[in-house]
């Protein structure tokens, strides 16, 4: 008996453990995100396909910063550099690695762009899913537009292209488009997009129009020749059919009527959205708003004495600085009223002494005469040498939240490609026809004729589009991107493309490296 | 408590004795005298057990108990904490007076996860530290009592601020991404163990450091310290045991009268070592010798900035409690109040706290229930000290490269500064930044002892912590977002957690073997909520800032507003179990098992088995063992623990909205997500000569931690943050030895000198990862994008890979023979961890010397590679003498290199302390009186030329935090305390 009650005493709470509800499920509730289950490892598509399409326009915003994506479009060409000024920008290396070509797949913007451009791909391909499935098709279609943008500049610069599906988990691993396929797919996406983009007569800049559209399928024909190459370091083959092609889509764009050549720097100030009709596509920004900041083209350049105050970077090359003969041309140097008569700061390159608005000379910190010289020392410069640009003057209705849009597509770049369209197909004088036509325009003397190697077509394409990202593009597609200039030896062919970022190789299996790497 | 028989009528008295008698068959009384063997003083509160029989008493004040005997009684087991138990036979006798010997350290009591064990039976690796061995004088915290003394155990500051975040390592560095600190378990209450202190946002120069989430726990209330080291110990914690457990157990009330007990104390803290920059008379000279213009630097004044910003801190310490209690009823309450002034202006700690602790047996004993309930007001005041301000600097970047012959005001009052030239008085005193902290942590217990020896426990506990910070920002300091606009900032955080545990613990001697085990359900609920307000453009400056957070100019600017908020709960559910066996007294098994559930793990992995099994061996029981040792154990022990300190959701896809208008996936989901996983060996001797006085171990540990949690890039096209939470493949080894020592060499009343000493070694290797991640971010003006460190296969976890710098050409120019390739350079965790206590007593008197050493450890000086290059000295900042007298050529640049990267080996005399005991025991209503003066980092060796090699600035990049870099850290103190202890009956 004793036993049985000492037994059932230690049952008793045996049995209660036992019979405990089994408490909860842990089932694992987001409480300030939307939180969704992955199914069989499908990806969940955004829940809302507008509110995704603001998300990817927002991802184009980075290219506005110095860094990143727009550094490796710049520095590695003959118009920009960032000279390690004592203990300034020395930055690990990557200003100097990139202007001397000596860069390799460690480099951190190699990571950054690449990681930048193609979440831009995702968002886009995942905006198009969800306004699928919204059967939304102008949503549908700009991200399909800013999907082919953002994939240009990849083909660009690396080559290749991962992609994924727009359910497809992360347990995949991503297919690559080559370069050739990647063209395909950049095509078939805008095409498929122009039916139902917006035309530029109904919305401002900052969307994704027809006109925006056609001028990038321009874009993508002019470059075909060096997308399709066996080489990627060259010689290209440029066929009449792709000319065609290109100036088929200018045509487009000219004949729309929504644009004309408008004074060369009414299209970077601050409200270039209202003085500007070259805008076909641009980060859209207001005075005091806070998106779209473009203040980084100013602080890049200017000097900490200078107003806006600056970082006190990045110099033009001498090289570059030195093709400038023609001084009417406005595009090397002007006061812009707003800007130099309220703080001394003129548009365009800045060389010698530095003016404040009433005259008075600028000094360096060490109160040197703040002068800028052509000379600059990529390793060892001083806080004066080399030649500044500005390019989009500061807003000084709201210097930290300015309101010039930043221009992505712009007309005068559709007429130079037609011009260079129809150079390559053996037009010179057409061609020779709108590059006057622009230098007239922007103050400077016509040309008399263009010679073999297409000479003063790359030359005016860095005249009237310097410092805007396409110079890099530009020199490879004429071949002249190896050559040697200041601080820069001949280029070993590789350097045409980047190198695809360890980290990527290491992720995806499906990468190759690219040649020379 | 004397059973008094009072003068009842004898024909009364016989009648209820004899139907007392008749169910307690009582056999007669005894009675007797419990004293101190050695000093022959009674001791007060002893326990008398008749064995085998819950009949028991307790000696009173004068050392004398009275028991009535039941039928069958035998013998009486006497015992006292401390001391030596002792079963007697009673053998007919009515009086029996009993000596008891201060007991030896094998009898010791550690307190182990869900129960206590005797330091003689423990089969893991185990560390109690109780009282008397802490560390004293100015302690805000309670690790700071562990500093040092525990081999294997070592403790960093993050940095001298009060408050700071520490690290604690347990045996090495094992998780890369995880919080490596052990998990807490006050009273038997697991710990959140996130930060409990709101805010810390940046506004310029930089984001602040963590704080220190034990900050709220008095430590004059902590009784013993366990650290539990290995996985055979920590398994019973399961899926949060990997980093090793410590267990806080807090003072209870003991048996007697009250006992009050009060301590004040006072200290003065200052800076240990002050930077050699240059002052106003040699910087003028220097600068133009770097190639500045003499008009432009020289600003006529001098001002030495560092003696600007550090202040001499005088802090205060004062702490109340009352305890006593019965054979029922155990209380004590406490009192405490800290004040504690840090050495640099604005900064602080003040801490008010009050506890109490209580258990009441009643129903015959049969049912015990206590409660332990702490609440603290902690009350932090900050200044900007921040982790990764830029080439500004925060404060004492701002006070290191400020031109020492500039003045701190203008003739008109106003602060001399600018956007570029940062004045650190400005930076003080337009910066009013406080957080307030509450913080409730409680547990209530019901103890219900079925049988003999089966007792059931249901244990409840509540963490309940909320915050508040205000930061206000006058529109006068010169920062880039801040001038003329003035900011406010508003953060709240409320963390809670909540407890509910059963276990089952069943307890049998059979025969000469002894079975313990325990089986216990626990779900622990964790949840956060935060949000924070951001107010800029301020209208006027005239009413406080964080008083006045609507008073911005909103319609010109749409940034005047921002706000933020956040909420995370998650849940962990376990079983678990444990049976110790001990056979004889030779042999003794432990099994552990834990099954841990928690909703941060994936649907795939939702439960994780955490096992151990350890075993020890008491060879002084076997004959061929040697008289010479009084104590030979050797342990062996093989467990897993796991890890899952990682943000909760991971499994899931996120979704989150922007305000930019846009809702984006801001994380990609893993299905797969678990815990990390840590294999532990362990192989120990635990050994004592001498009767006693020479005791030690050795502990021989191998740790391979697996699944390391990560955040791996996805291949793109993957979101903005192309990152995912994953268990990589690849493991870290952490592999050693520890040794203690603890010997009494003199031992008698007039002089004794004990001595203390423990050392360890760890190495450390990142094994089989796939990739290899770069963090340890290095900031300062040219050195975007830098960083130091890279966690690779092959190498120690954080190795510095940095570039190599050969020294300076001819020129000047600094040479890298290897160019821009990055190689591998040193590591930031200690090889040797060194420490040694010598205590002295002289009569009353007592000296403590405590001396800390680490070796085999580099740290990145941050600091030099931002502020001390020749360059800035022609840019118009100050540069140390060092760097000022160098042939460096002002053109260089200062890349992050070997150049700045240094051996931290220091040794350290920690603590330094007298005391004096004044003879109380005739003393009317004094039980004790101690005055004491207590020295804190009185001196520190190293070739460190930062201000203290012990540093620890967070450098994380993408979340993968760094280690042993240091940035404009704060400095550590020198503080001298003086103090008294009373107690009172």
């Amino acid at each position: 008996m004793k036993a049985f009650k000492k037994y059932l005493l230690l049952l008793l709470p045996a049995g209660v453990l036992t019979v405990m509800p089994a408490c909860t499920d842990l089932e694992d509730v987001a409480e300030d995100a939307i939180g969704q289950e992955v199914i069989d490892g499908a990806l969940p598509l955004p829940p809302d396909a507008a509110a995704a399409l603001v998300g990817v326009y927002s991802q184009l915003t980075g290219l506005n910063s110095q860094d990143n994506a727009f550094a490796l479009m710049e520095h590695p060409s003959d118009e920009m550099m960032g000279p390690t000024r004592g203990t300034d920008w020395s930055d690990f290396g990557v200003w100097r690695q990139l202007h001397s070509h000596t860069w390799d797949a460690s480099h951190s913007f190699v990571l950054s762009g690449w990681n930048q451009l193609n979440s831009g791909i995702f968002q886009a391909t995942q905006a198009i899913a969800s306004a699928a499935a919204a059967s939304n098709a102008q949503v549908g279609a700009e991200a399909r537009f800013l999907r082919a943008y953002f994939m240009y500049h990849v083909t660009d610069l690396y080559g290749k292209v991962p992609f994924r599906e727009a359910t497809e988990g992360f347990g995949s691993i991503p297919k690559v488009l080559s370069r050739s396929e990647a063209v395909d797919f950049i095509i078939a996406d805008l095409t498929a997009a122009l039916p139902n983009l917006p035309s530029r007569a109904s919305v401002d800049g900052g969307k994704a129009t027809k006109e925006a559209a056609n001028a990038l399928l321009a874009k993508v024909y002019l470059n075909r020749g060096v997308f399709a190459a066996a080489n990627p370091a060259g010689p290209y083959d440029f066929s009449s059919a792709d000319m065609a092609k290109v100036i088929e889509y200018c045509d487009a764009v000219i004949g729309s009527g929504q644009f004309e050549l408008s004074d060369y720097w009414n299209n970077f100030v601050a409200n270039n959205t209202a003085l500007s009709k070259e805008i076909i596509f641009a980060i859209a920004a207001e005075t005091g708003n806070g998106r779209g900041n473009m203040q980084s083209r100013h602080r890049m350049t200017t000097h900490y004495n200078q107003n806006p105050s600056g970082w006190n970077g990045f110099t033009t090359v001498a090289d570059f600085y030195n093709k400038w003969s023609d001084g009417g041309d406005v595009r090397k140097g002007a006061a812009v009223p707003g800007v130099t008569d309220v703080s001394g700061l003129r548009a365009g390159f800045l060389e010698g002494q530095q003016l404040d608005k009433d005259g008075n000379a600028l000094t360096d910190r060490g109160g040197n005469p703040l002068a800028f010289t052509v000379d600059v020392d990529l390793f060892y410069s001083n806080e004066r040498q080399g030649v500044r640009v500005i390019k989009y003057p500061p807003d000084f209705g709201n210097v930290d939240s300015p309101g010039n849009d930043y221009i992505l597509l712009r007309y005068a770049d559709v007429l130079l490609m037609k011009a260079e369209a129809l150079w390559r197909s053996g037009n010179s004088a057409g061609a020779l026809a709108i590059i006057n036509e622009i230098r007239t325009d922007r103050g400077a003397q016509p040309i008399a004729s263009i010679s073999a190697n297409g000479q003063e077509v790359l030359d005016e394409r860095g005249f009237e589009l310097y410092w805007e990202g396409w110079r890099r593009n530009d020199q490879i597609r004429f071949e002249q991107f190896r050559k040697a200039w200041s601080f820069k030896p001949e280029s070993p062919e590789r350097v045409v493309l980047f190198p695809i970022p360890q980290v990527a190789l290491d992720n995806n299996p499906n990468l190759q490296q690219n040649s020379g790497y | 408590m004397k059973l008094k028989v009072d003068f009842f009528p004898r024909w009364l008295a016989t009648a209820l004795m004899l139907t007392i008698g008749s169910f307690a068959m009582a056999q007669g009384s005894l009675t007797g005298v419990v004293t101190d063997a050695a000093t022959k003083e009674p001791l007060i509160g002893a326990n008398i057990l008749v064995v085998g029989t819950s009949t028991g008493t307790v000696t009173d004040v004068d050392g004398s108990y009275s028991l009535s005997l039941p039928a069958g009684a035998t013998q009486i087991e006497v015992s006292y904490t401390g001391y030596t138990s002792q079963t007697v036979s009673i053998g007919g006798q009515r009086v029996l007076n009993i000596e008891l010997a201060a007991g030896q350290v094998l009898d010791e009591v550690v307190v182990v996860g869900y129960g206590t064990v005797r330091k003689g039976d423990a089969t893991g690796a185990v560390v109690a530290i109780g009282e008397k061995d802490f560390n004293k004088g100015v302690i805000a915290s309670p690790e700071q009592l562990l500093q040092g003394r525990a081999a294997g155990v070592q403790i960093t500051a993050a940095s001298g601020e009060p408050g700071a975040g520490v690290n604690i390592r347990i045996r090495g560095t094992s998780s890369v991404r995880s919080n490596n600190n052990p998990l807490f378990v006050i009273d038997g209450v697991p710990l959140d163990g996130r930060d409990d202190s709101a805010g810390g946002a940046d506004f310029g120069a930089g984001t602040s450091s963590a704080r220190n989430p034990l900050n709220f726990l008095n430590p004059d209330d902590i009784e013993s310290i366990s650290v539990l080291k290995d996985a055979s110990a920590a398994a019973i914690y399961g899926s949060r045991g990997a980093n090793g457990v410590v267990l806080i157990t807090t003072k209870r009330g003991k048996q007697g009268t009250g006992n009050l007990t009060f301590s004040a104390q006072t200290s003065v803290s200052s800076v240990l070592n002050k930077i050699d920059v240059l002052g106003a008379d040699e910087y003028v000279d220097q600068a133009v010798k770097a190639g500045a213009n003499a008009a432009v630097v020289d600003f006529g004044s001098a001002t030495d900035w560092q003696d600007e910003i550090f202040r001499t801190g005088i802090s205060q310490n004062y702490s109340v409690s009352y305890g006593g209690g019965n054979q029922k009823t155990l209380y004590r309450f406490s009192l405490g109040y800290l004040d504690q002034q840090g050495i640099v202006d604005n900064t602080g700690l003040a801490r008010l706290n009050a506890r109490v602790n209580a258990s009441h047996k009643m129903l015959n004993d049969k049912v015990e229930l206590a409660v332990q309930l702490t609440s603290t007001r902690l009350n932090n005041s900050y200044a900007l000290i921040t982790d990764n301000a830029g080439f500004e600097g925060n404060i004492i970047g701002a006070a290191l490269q400020a031109n020492p012959t500039r003045p701190i005001y203008n003739a008109d009052g106003t602060y001399v500064q600018s956007i570029d030239n940062r004045n650190p008085r400005a930076m003080l005193d337009l910066v009013d930044d406080k957080g307030e902290t509450l913080r409730v942590l409680g547990n209530i217990s019901a103890t219900w002892h079925i049988t003999s020896a089966l007792s059931y426990k249901l244990n409840l506990g509540l963490d309940n912590a909320s915050s508040v910070r205000r930061t206000g920002i006058s529109p006068d300091l010169a920062f880039n977002d801040i001038l003329n606009r003035g900011r406010a900032i508003i953060d709240n955080r409320y963390l809670q957690s909540r407890l509910v545990e059963h276990t089952l613990n069943f307890n049998k001697q059979m025969g000469k073997n002894r079975l313990d085990a325990i089986a216990g359900f626990s779900y622990q609920e964790f949840s956060s909520r935060g949000h924070s307000i951001v107010s800029q453009f301020f209208v006027t400056d005239e009413i406080t800032l964080v008083d006045n957070i609507d008073g911005v100019n909103a319609l010109d600017n749409n940034t005047a507003y921002r706000a933020f908020s956040d909420r995370n709960v998650e849940e962990l559910q376990s079983y678990f179990g444990r049976v110790n066996y001990g056979i004889g007294d030779r042999f003794l098994l432990t099994a552990t098992v834990r099954a841990d559930g928690s909703t941060k793990f994936g649907p795939n992995n939702k439960y994780g088995v955490f096992p151990s099994v350890a075993g020890a061996w008491r060879l002084t029981e076997e004959s061929f063992i040697p008289e010479l040792f009084y104590d030979l154990k050797l342990r062996a022990g093989w467990g897993v623990t796991g890890n899952q300190e990682f943000p909760g959701n991971a499994s899931k896809a996120l979704f989150r909205p922007n305000n930019d208008g846009s809702l984006a996936l801001v994380q990609l989901p893993n299905e797969n997500i678990r815990w990390e996983e840590t294999t532990q060996i362990n192989v120990g001797l635990d050994f004592g000569f001498a009767g006693g006085r020479l005791t030690g171990s050795i502990d021989f540990f191998n740790k391979v931690t697996e699944n390391l949690i990560f955040q791996v890039e996805v291949p793109q096209p993957a979101p903005g943050n192309p990152r995912q939470f994953t268990n990589l493949e690849g493991d870290v080894l952490n592999t050693g030895v520890e040794l203690s020592l603890d010997a009494r060499i003199v031992d008698n009343d007039k002089f004794s000198w004990q001595t203390m000493f423990n050392a360890t070694y760890v190495k450390n290797e990142v094994r089989d990862l796939p990739t290899f991640v770069n963090t340890g971010a290095i900031n300062g003006q040219g050195l975007s994008g830098a960083y130091a460190q890279r966690i690779i296969s092959g190498a120690p976890l954080f190795a510095f890979y940095l570039r190599e710098f050969g020294g300076f050409d001819s020129e000047g120019l600094g040479i890298y023979p290897q160019g821009d390739a990055l190689i591998f350079a040193g590591d930031p965790l200690p090889d040797f961890t060194v420490g040694l206590t010598n205590n002295f007593t002289f009569g009353n008197f007592d000296v403590s010397i405590f001396l800390n050493g680490v070796f085999g450890f580099d740290v990145y000086n941050n600091t030099a590679n931002a502020i001390f290059l020749k360059g800035n000295l022609r840019n118009g900042r100050n540069v140390s003498t060092e760097i000022a007298n160098s042939a460096e050529n002002p053109n260089n640049f200062g890349e992050a290199s070997t150049r700045f990267l240094e051996k931290g080996d220091f040794v350290r005399l920690q603590n330094l302390s007298l005391g004096y005991t004044f003879p109380t025991r005739n003393w009317k209503g004094v039980n004790s009186l101690r005055l004491f003066l207590t020295g804190q980092n009185l001196l520190l060796f190293t070739g460190y030329t930062g201000y203290d090699p012990e540093v620890n600035t967070n450098k994380a990049i993408n979340g993968v935090p760094s280690l042993g870099i240091d940035y404009t850290a704060y400095p550590s103190a020198r503080t001298f305390t003086v103090g008294v202890n009373v107690g009172f009956n």
